[in-house]
């Protein structure tokens, strides 16, 4: 590719830009974002392709590895940039916060789609990125690593603290659908009484 | 197993990323001895279930076809610019020598163009802005001795340039030598031993009397040459050029009057490439 071949290019291009702009899609919530980042992985590649070391890891985990810093470049412009420290939610990750409930057990497969979606957006930025990296694109905790810039155990460690807190934050849509379920329920046994009401009447 | 082990390997247990070994035995033997273990381990595996429901739902988002084709145009932009620089530049020659190398090429290229129409009695062919080429032997013509090598008269084996222009007129064909096959002239000479002779001695003649009248400046090297390009034969071509030009070409002339035309002899190698010039007077 590096020599000029163009069908090396694309077929390199279609094998890896879906994840590629999934994960600036999910990373930022925005669609022409994504795009942009898709494009200037790409064209980081092109330019500077020669930079990538094999003995460094995968070259899904390099380009992994542009997306990232790029995605955090756009958030940080836009003022949208979700702190990186760790002790922010550190309150939440005692044993005893855990509930062995399973939030997902009543939800129909597109509600637990779209439930687990929203919990995922929901996390802050240094968690989300390895439920999607190791979760949802399938990275090992390697490549993972050598994406984020980090060690393989910090890797583990924010994963198991994003799975608990992503778990806290589906219950917490399961309380709010609960309740909103309620009171649609609520509502509609309202009616119900007002017309037989006006049919007694 | 300890429950605070058994909930550092959970995630890996309930995802399936743990490959089966003695932990991962170990891991579901705990839990099913623990009971709070074992519903965290449905909680995670309805968690893991619910994630890739959603990687599989993802999968329909891709880029826009669009930045693909914008991808393609560009990585081939991105190679043709790259290739281009290779051909043009070799050897890390800047822009400015290699426009040099293209305007000796240009003047070679008019200079065999006068020749050849010289040979037709075309009045017109005077105002040719190259008016005359002459060989050189030029064996001992080292890139680093122009001055001195060329003041010193090399071995020219045809006429000066005003001679020639007088020699158009007698017979066009014997005005450039150079031009001519050497087998061609001697045969020219036996066909037509007393003509040829007295155009030669009136060549003489003139060529004299031309030296005489002309002031000739020393060559100066073109300095944008290296030895690697020392030449061993070559021409010398009488050149009217523009003032500006001349002074573009990097000679200390005064550029008033830039477009005042004036005469200079020009030397190229055989590669076509000028190698020294000088200004006549």
């Amino acid at each position: 590719m590096l020599a000029g071949d163009a069908s090396a290019f694309a077929s390199l291009y279609d094998r890896c830009q879906g994840g590629i702009y999934r994960f600036a899609l999910r990373m930022c919530d925005s669609e022409s974002i994504a795009q942009d980042v898709t494009h200037d992985v790409f064209l980081a590649l092109m330019r500077d392709g020669e930079q990538y070391d094999p003995a460094r890891g995968t070259l899904v985990a390099y380009l992994y590895g542009i997306a990232r810093n790029r995605v955090f470049q756009l958030l940080k412009r836009e003022r949208n940039f979700v702190s990186m420290d760790e002790d922010a939610e550190e309150f939440m990750w005692t044993e005893a916060a855990i509930a062995p409930d399973d939030p997902l057990v009543e939800l129909s497969r597109n509600e637990t789609i779209e439930a687990v979606r929203q919990a995922i957006m929901a996390l802050p930025a240094h968690y989300r990125e390895v439920v999607l990296l190791c979760n949802l694109h399938e990275l090992s905790y390697e490549q993972a690593a050598s994406v984020i810039g980090c060690a393989v155990g910090t890797v583990r460690s924010r994963l198991h603290r994003a799975r608990l807190l992503l778990l806290e934050k589906l219950r917490g849509l399961n309380e709010v659908g609960a309740i909103r379920r309620k009171e649609h329920e609520s509502k509609a046994e309202d009616a119900t009484r007002l017309s037989r009401a006006r049919f007694a009447i | 197993m300890s429950c605070q082990e058994f909930a550092e390997m959970i995630e890996e247990l309930a995802s399936g990323r743990r490959t089966r070994d003695a932990s991962h035995d170990e891991g579901l033997e705990h839990a099913a001895m623990c009971a709070r273990c074992a519903a965290r381990l449905e909680v995670e595996r309805s968690l893991s279930l619910g994630l890739n429901a959603l990687a599989v739902e993802e999968r329909r988002h891709e880029a826009s076809p669009l930045l693909k084709r914008e991808l393609m145009d560009a990585f081939a932009s991105h190679h043709q610019k790259a290739a281009q620089t290779v051909v043009s530049f070799p050897r890390r020659t800047s822009y400015a020598r290699f426009a040099m190398a293209a305007a000796a090429t240009i003047i070679l290229a008019v200079t065999l163009l006068a020749s050849r129409l010289t040979r037709t009695p075309a009045p017109t062919a005077m105002a040719e802005s190259v008016i005359a080429a002459t060989t050189l032997n030029l064996s001992e013509f080292k890139s680093n001795n122009f001055s001195t090598a060329l003041t010193a008269k090399p071995n020219v084996t045809t006429s000066a340039p005003v001679a020639i222009k007088k020699a158009k007129a007698l017979k066009p064909q014997a005005n450039t030598l150079a031009a001519v096959p050497r087998d061609k002239r001697k045969t020219e000479r036996k066909l037509n031993p007393v003509k040829t002779e007295n155009a030669a001695s009136a060549v003489a003649t003139e060529v004299a009397a031309n030296e005489v009248k002309e002031i000739k400046s020393d060559f100066v090297p073109l300095t944008y040459l290296n030895t690697a390009t020392a030449m061993e034969s070559g021409i010398v071509v009488r050149v009217e050029v523009a003032r500006e030009k001349l002074a573009a070409l990097g000679l200390p002339l005064n550029l008033e009057g830039a477009d005042e035309i004036i005469k200079a002899d020009i030397v190229l190698g055989d590669d076509g490439v000028a190698r020294a010039i000088r200004l006549v007077q």
